[in-house]
């Protein structure tokens, strides 16, 4: 019975040519039909599909004219632990092989992490990314993304999902590339590798306990007294700026990634209080409008969010290399903040006052007659104990700086580790 | 066709082509028992047949919990079992929760059958318990659920004589799937609401069918009686009576007749809406006594149109009957209730053979099975000294699906070589081993007795007279 027609049914499919490698290749960049993969077409199903080839290009997250939409770099580096230290970094058993045959790697911790590029409609698929929540339970905001209702649960439109990955990944680039601070948070069980891996590629910073609430919006209670340095544009820690770290505030990130934003509704709203931009996965019962970027996917099947972590972990890595090659060849993708280009101005007017001082105090000693004939001490002495060493070299390059009408680069960072 | 067929973007035609697109619907569950209502019912009692896929995964995905589903199914439950089966219910509820459950049970007994390598055959009626012909489901003659339409209603140019022989070996009794329900297994509710729902609404069809019918017995009675009358006129010269030239009186007249006439008007009826045939008026129709199965009679479990073939011993060669399989005895025959004993062969519950045969030993106590008459141990008492409780070696002839989708498997009387052989396959007995030992042993040269002397040449060939020495008191 079910032999004999076995033909009748799956013999077009069976026998059809397999897809030629072009239309894959053309598959992995755009997001438009080809109308090529020919199925009969259910209408009903087909009436839920709004796939508008023209807006699932996404707009860039760059002005045009190159500034980043977030806010540039804004905090100095905490001193805690290396990047991506964590749990997940312990030494695991060496996977064992079996011979003449690939193993077959659960994707919670994948061996090769696939970027931006490798981002394919199989590849979501293949990752559970197009498994909504039971029917019942949806969030009418997420029709757009929903292509129609298979076995009771909603189905996720695999193109809205590789559309809106490759635009957060964009995001993420760009941040990285502008010297932003990121952080990946992912606080279900199971997640701890998925951001620790995505924090060490994008070099940010990764949370997988609970998120504090109050860390951003009541920063001065709950983070008082964390370390913070600045850097250069080489990511190289520069002295001189203890003075101003002293009453510095706690960093708040640049971008924040979320990958279960259900439980972490109170860190989404601190962060737009503070105009933080964030990048979440929806679900079909998430509410959408709760983060900037959100990535319609399956957010309960780690695999899919080890994609989704490592393709947005690539991106971050990408625009850190092109962030220090351009630093390489002087170029500097960050202004230096408000804050420390006054500290910095202060600091020139008292160096000045300092050096003028000194030197009417030198030409007083001269016109004394020079007694001991040894080299001022006093007022100028004192007056120089305010400069270490560091500053005064600071102090050349931002003459050299202001010659060429160029602000110096100082750059702050924050690291938040649990 | 090519209004329904167009281009659908690259994610449909993937997701379409998925796994879990691909996943059928599951089927209905088995009809409930209604005398079960009031008995001890067991909650997690295997069905009578699966009603949903079962799923597998490869093992490093297992150990991940990932079976493919919205989300990893949980380590604590799914990875104790030996093989990875599970059923998925809801691959998301409202609780957010995957609803599963294991599904070795079905999984593991579709393997477990068809290792006994069992055809189905068509059921064979009750009086013909001993050795009956078995014809298999598949067979041209049975596997067939729509008759030509000819036959199936009536035709205004059809004779009476070829109604009335309708229930003597009609074709259409053969078949295993009716429109219509079988009234012999229907509760008295559901016969209401068949009546209710289905039969009232058609009672002006009916008189229309009972007028064609009329219609085309009148236009055979003209018939006969023209061509008694006059040889040489031909029959498609005499104009036929059509239905509306029946009128009201003639078909009361008619239906007055039929009342009178229970057999024929059961025969109209169930013709009109094709019911599943009755024990009194079709009982060559193989599911006229239990009814007809709810699926296709082969349930999909085995395509094997036969078992006939040959087994061949490494040493003994080929072999008579096919190999013994190990059976459970589940119910012993003096238990809590005095009931005949149940047997598990390969996860599906047996009776034993209805007719004289080994099972049949009633001797309570039975020492044990050689020896003692072959009763077999446990088959009439429980025996709490068994471990893993009462075994038995037993012979499986057919199986067919009954009205319920429980799979009856029906059994041989035992053999007891055949169980010697396969046991020693399994490593239970060491026949061949020991008799190799025996031979190889210096005999002792007997005396020959006196009887012996005078009972003739006649030896019929045996095991001992191959040097294979005793086989449990059979000659192998």
């Amino acid at each position: 019975m079910i032999i004999r027609e076995f033909g009748v049914r799956q013999g077009r499919k069976a026998l059809a040519a397999p897809l030629r490698r072009g239309q894959q290749c053309l598959r992995a960049l755009s997001t438009e039909t080809s109308g090529t993969p020919v199925a009969t077409a259910d209408p009903a199903v087909e009436a839920t599909l709004q796939t508008n080839p023209g807006e699932s290009h996404s707009p860039l997250p760059l002005r045009p004219d190159g500034q980043a939409h977030p806010a540039p770099a804004r905090g100095p580096r905490h001193h805690q632990g290396r990047l991506g230290d964590g749990p997940a970094d312990a030494a695991q058993p060496a996977q064992r092989r079996r011979p003449g045959r690939a193993p077959l790697q659960p994707l919670r911790r994948l061996p090769q992490p696939p970027g931006p590029k490798d981002v394919t409609l199989e590849l979501l698929m293949a990752s559970q990314a197009h498994m909504g929540h039971h029917a019942s339970v949806w969030n009418p905001a997420n029709a757009r993304y929903i292509y129609g209702i298979r076995q009771g649960i909603h189905i996720i439109s695999l193109e809205q999902t590789a559309a809106h990955l490759r635009r957060a990944a964009r995001v993420v680039e760009e941040v990285a590339y502008h010297g932003g601070l990121i952080l990946f948070v992912g606080t279900r069980p199971g997640q701890t590798q998925i951001v620790t891996q995505a924090a060490r590629l994008a070099k940010a910073c990764h949370l997988f306990t609970k998120w504090t609430p109050g860390t951003i919006t009541n920063s001065d209670k709950i983070l008082p007294g964390i370390p913070v340095e600045i850097v250069n544009e080489h990511d190289q820690p520069i002295g001189g700026f203890n003075q101003h770290l002293m009453d510095r505030r706690a960093l708040v990130p640049d971008l924040v990634v979320c990958l279960n934003p259900l439980e972490n509704f109170t860190m989404l709203r601190e962060c737009s209080q503070a105009n933080v931009p964030t990048i979440g996965i929806v679900d079909t019962n998430t509410e959408p409008t709760w983060m900037t970027y959100a990535i319609p996917a399956n957010d309960d099947s780690l695999r899919c969010l080890a994609v989704i972590g490592s393709v947005l972990g690539r991106a971050g890595e990408a625009g850190q290399k092109r962030r220090m090659e351009d630093a390489k060849n002087g170029k500097v993708t960050w202004d230096t903040p408000s804050e420390i280009k006054q500290f910095m101005e202060i600091q020139q007017k008292r160096a000045r006052w300092a050096k003028r001082a000194a030197d009417e105090e030198a030409a007083a000693s001269d016109t004394s007659g020079g007694l001991d004939g040894k080299p001022s001490g006093g007022g100028a002495t004192k007056d120089s104990e305010v400069f270490d060493e560091s500053m005064q070299e600071l102090q050349m390059e931002v003459d050299a700086a202001n010659a060429d009408d160029v602000s110096p680069q100082l750059r702050k960072m924050a690291r938040r580790t649990d | 066709m090519a209004s329904t067929q167009r281009a659908v973007s690259p994610g449909a035609a993937l997701l379409r082509s998925s796994r879990l697109f691909s996943m059928p619907a599951p089927i209905a569950p088995p009809p409930g028992d209604m005398s079960q209502a009031t008995k001890h019912k067991s909650e997690t009692a295997t069905a009578a047949f699966p009603t949903h896929l079962t799923v597998t995964t490869p093992s490093t995905s297992r150990l991940v919990g990932d079976w493919g589903f919205k989300r990893p199914l949980p380590l604590k439950t799914t990875t104790k079992s030996t093989f990875p089966l599970v059923r998925v219910k809801k691959v998301d509820s409202i609780e957010h929760v995957t609803d599963f459950q294991s599904a070795s049970d079905h999984t593991i007994t579709l393997e477990k059958f068809r290792e006994m390598n069992l055809s189905f055959s068509v059921p064979t009626s009750k009086d013909r318990q001993g050795n009956p012909t078995l014809i298999s489901v598949f067979e041209e003659s049975r596997d067939f659920t729509t008759p030509a339409p000819s036959k199936l209603l009536a035709t205004p140019n059809g004779s009476a004589s070829a109604w009335a022989t309708k229930d003597d070996g009609d074709p259409l009794s053969l078949r295993w799937k009716f429109r219509g329900p079988w009234l012999a297994g229907m509760t008295d509710g559901e016969f209401d609401r068949y009546i209710a729902k289905s039969v009232r609404a058609r009672r002006s069809e009916f008189r229309q069918f009972l007028r064609e019918r009329l219609a085309a017995e009148k236009t055979a009675d003209r018939n006969s009686s023209v061509s008694e009358q006059d040889a040489s006129t031909p029959t498609n010269a005499i104009p036929s009576v059509t239905a509306d030239e029946i009128t009201e009186e003639e078909l009361l007249e008619y239906t007055r007749r039929l009342r009178g006439d229970r057999h024929e008007l059961f025969n109209l009826v169930s013709r009109f809406l094709d019911l599943a045939p009755s024990y009194d008026l079709y009982r060559d129709s193989p599911y006229a006594s239990e009814g007809p199965p709810i699926t296709h009679p082969s349930a999909g479990l085995s395509y094997l149109r036969t078992q006939a073939f040959m087994e061949n011993h490494p040493i003994y060669g080929p072999q008579k009957s096919h190999a013994s399989v190990k059976a459970r005895i589940v119910t012993p025959r003096f238990g809590i209730t005095n009931q005949n004993p149940k047997i598990g062969v390969g996860g599906f519950i047996a009776n034993i053979p209805s007719h004289e045969t080994t099972f049949s030993n009633k001797r309570r106590h039975a020492l044990s099975a050689v020896g003692n008459n072959n009763s077999i141990t446990g088959l009439n008492d429980f025996d709490p000294s068994l471990s893993g409780g009462a075994k038995v070696y037993v012979q499986v002839q057919t199986a067919n699906v009954d009205a319920t989708g429980k799979i009856q498997i029906r059994l041989l009387d035992n053999d007891l070589e055949t169980d010697v052989v396969q046991k020693e396959l399994v490593g239970e007995c060491d026949t061949f081993g020991g008799a190799v030992k025996e031979a190889a042993q210096p005999k002792l040269r007997s005396q020959p007795t006196g009887d012996r002397r005078y009972m003739g040449k006649r030896t019929s060939g045996s095991a001992s007279n191959y040097g294979l020495g005793n086989l449990g008191g059979r000659d192998l």
